[in-house]
């Protein structure tokens, strides 16, 4: 199995022969989240790799975030192969319907690569309104139907890691998660390791904090963000979760 | 071992703790069918669907799936902690009305030599604790806050305890790190019997099940089982060594009893 032309990737169930495992998990503490092992059969794990592997290679503009201390670039402007998966109708329609996201919205994509020793990140619940240019021209951002104007917060995160080779306890790298900001980032409620093929999914939430751990090897992954509009956002939870983005940026900054 | 005709019917509630371990895990995986298992996990995650985790089919993620069915009741818990023996329990009672098997199956190993008790007795006091103390504590509490009251029940339930040991606890194994696992479980053994006598009278059996090393000599699958065959049983006041050689019931005490 070798990955589709992306174009064919339209609806939920053209992943279907993408996809190995069909019991992915899904946890409800500390806030809700999937994680899913064994992702895609063997052969499109492959393929992504090596297109992840092709695109640092090729890319001299991979930007460094001092902010998350990890050097990315986005997979929409980009000729990205394989990886065009993340950034098909199919990927987010999956991601909108197990998360149940209703409102039409927009999709982002990255490949990030945290180098060994990348610093610790803080707990934080990926909440910031953005303004995000979908007119014409801009590369970095999908249209779903959603509105053109106005700010929009990420409604779904998805991390998909890839290229790492195997993963032992203290390698480091995990994507941990907290009950709360102010936790110390090495106590963390639970831990998503890097292994190669495995995928750890969230819904944006004033309550979803979560933090990159300190990694001994490289660690690569693909992140995708499903976005919702700032009203949509709103009438769900408050603004509660905008107002501690300010406030735990003014710690971490 | 035979096999206890009980008047009741319907699955056993199953009070476990060490629910994460290599153990726990393998008797929530294979027994959480017929048992309703609260299962008591001190860190990393229980491998079954539970009250906070359960399976779903991405691509169909309304539709009912088998690995879901049953679900543990998951309690994460330190037993070191002050009052939280007596919060698992209350937490068992309240969610299933009832506890007919406890299963103490959380361990303590810390391989330090004895010599290191020259500057703290760490070692020990830590080793004792939960491999000791703990188990008897939490068979105390169930027995006090829901057997001690119920002989008719218990015996119609055949409700008992199940304390893991070792064969560790049975014999010097050479080498260094394995003496205070080792004689904690000894005393584990020993407190177990005095047990089966004390709870004899409200009809409440208690045994020890002494493996040897899992999975490394026998599968852990086959412990597992084993104590769901000691709980079917009619047995009390003995260690059940299980090792690569099969079973063999050793009466704690020459008055071992059997009722």
């Amino acid at each position: 199995m070798t990955m589709p032309e992306p174009r064919t990737l339209q609806a939920v169930n053209d992943l279907q022969p993408l996809l190995q495992a069909r019991r992915w998990r899904w946890r409800a503490t500390p806030f809700p989240h999937i994680v899913a092992e064994n992702v895609f059969v063997p052969d499109v794990q492959e393929e992504l790799a090596r297109d992840f592997r092709t695109l640092y290679d090729q890319r001299t503009t991979a930007g460094y975030n001092t902010q998350h201390d990890f050097l990315g670039t986005s997979l929409i402007s980009t000729q990205c192969g394989s990886l065009e998966v993340f950034i098909s109708p199919a990927w987010y329609a999956l991601f909108t319907r197990l998360f149940g996201i209703n409102e039409p919205g927009f999709l982002t994509a990255g490949v990030h690569r945290h180098r060994p020793g990348s610093r610790n990140g803080f707990p934080h619940n990926d909440i910031f309104p953005e303004r995000l240019d979908v007119g014409p021209g801009r590369g970095d951002v999908l249209r779903f139907g959603g509105p053109v104007a106005g700010k929009s917060v990420r409604a779904v995160a998805i991390l998909y890691y890839l290229n790492n080779g195997p993963w032992a306890p203290g390698d480091g790298g995990e994507t941990s998660l907290y009950w709360d900001w102010k936790d110390g980032v090495d106590t963390p409620v639970d831990s998503v390791p890097p292994r190669d093929n495995t995928l750890f999914a969230f819904s944006c939430n004033p309550h979803s904090y979560h933090s990159f751990r300190t990694n001994r090897k490289r660690r690569d992954s693909v992140i995708s963000f499903v976005y919702r509009g700032v009203d949509d956002y709103v009438q769900l939870w408050g603004d509660e979760g905008l107002r501690q983005y300010a406030e735990y940026g003014r710690h971490h900054a | 071992m035979r096999d206890a005709s009980r008047a009741a019917s319907g699955r056993k509630v199953c009070l476990l703790t060490g629910a994460a371990g290599i153990l726990g895990a393998t008797f929530c995986r294979r027994w959480r069918h017929e048992y309703d298992i609260c299962a008591v996990y001190r860190g990393g995650r229980l491998q079954v669907p539970t009250q906070e985790e359960w399976f779903i089919d991405p691509l169909s993620p309304h539709a009912a799936l088998r690995e879901n069915d049953n679900p543990v009741f998951a309690v994460k818990s330190n037993l070191r902690e002050p009052a939280e023996v007596q919060r698992v329990v209350d937490l068992a009672l309240a969610r299933f009305g009832r506890i007919d098997l406890v299963v103490n199956a959380a361990v303590h190993v810390d391989r330090d030599r004895l010599t290191s008790l020259a500057s703290s007795s760490d070692l020990l006091d830590e080793t004792f604790a939960v491999n000791a103390t703990l188990p008897i504590q939490l068979a105390a509490i169930v027995c006090r806050q829901f057997w001690q009251h119920s002989r008719q029940d218990n015996q119609a339930w055949g409700r008992n305890v199940i304390n893991l040991s070792s064969m560790a606890s049975l014999g010097v194994v050479a080498g260094v790190g394995l003496s205070a696992y080792s004689a904690s479980k000894a005393a584990l053994n020993m407190l177990t019997a005095h047990l089966a006598a004390e709870l004899a009278p409200i009809g409440v059996r208690a045994n020890v099940l002494a493996p040897t090393s899992f999975p490394q000599l026998v599968p852990t699958s086959l412990v597992a089982d084993t104590v769901v065959d000691l709980d079917r049983s009619d047995l009390t006041g003995c260690i059940v060594q299980l090792d690569e050689n099969g079973l063999r019931e050793t009466p704690s005490a020459p008055s071992a009893l059997h009722f």
